[in-house]
């Protein structure tokens, strides 16, 4: 299951516009095997549980 | 009067492509497209290897282009962005794809590098949900010209 799955799942109301540079949710691969991360959360829910805000160390 | 040297009217150059493997992607993330085939590079500027991203050595104002393709089940938008100095800086036109299987996006812009330190990198921003693959051709390519000082 996708980053943008799981998140889905915990939150099924969100949609396309709510993912990318100008949605309120930011996912980002800098394509380094650090894999994908959120890189803004801006919902007014929080992060669904397990997941972290921010670049993880590789 | 003395003409002016040929070597002040020119400046780095270059051209890659994705051509070895598809690369995957995360539908519903922005992901740095890895261009790891060099087609030409004259100063040794872009990094086809390791961080996929053009440093060039010469300040100036620089002519940018990119394209994309990408392939997925579902996808829904497609875009494409420059990110400057690991920050987005623009982006394409919005490709509305209604779960098609294919799309393209295109980029292209003037900018200036201090010719130094700045650098720029493609990033790619599938919509949907799942996964799709980049595809390779030249027409996933990333290119730049030094147009003036």
């Amino acid at each position: 299951m996708t980053l943008t799955e799981l998140i889905i799942k915990t939150y099924p109301e969100l949609t396309d516009k709510d993912f990318g540079v100008f949605g309120i949710i930011s996912l980002r691969n800098d394509g380094d095997g650090v894999g994908d991360y959120i890189e803004k959360w801006e919902y007014s829910k929080p992060i669904p549980e397990g997941l972290t805000l921010g670049k993880p160390s590789a | 009067m003395a003409w002016q040297a040929a070597s002040s009217s020119s400046g780095p150059a270059f051209f890659a492509s994705r051509e070895t493997s598809l690369q995957t992607v995360t539908l519903g993330a922005t992901t740095k497209v890895q261009f790891n085939s060099e087609v030409f590079d004259t100063d040794n500027c872009y990094d086809s290897s390791t961080n996929y991203r053009f440093t060039p050595n010469k300040a100036g104002y620089y002519q940018i282009n990119a394209t994309c393709v990408v392939s997925a089940g579902n996808l829904t938008v497609f875009r494409v962005y420059i990110y400057k100095n690991g920050s987005y800086y623009l982006g394409g036109n919005d490709i509305n794809k209604n779960n098609d299987a294919y799309a393209g996006g295109l980029v292209s812009a003037v900018m200036y590098f201090n010719g130094s330190s700045d650098y720029i990198e493609i990033y790619a921003a599938p919509g949907g949900l799942g996964a799709g693959d980049i595809m390779t051709s030249k027409s996933t390519h990333f290119s730049g010209i030094w147009i003036r000082s």
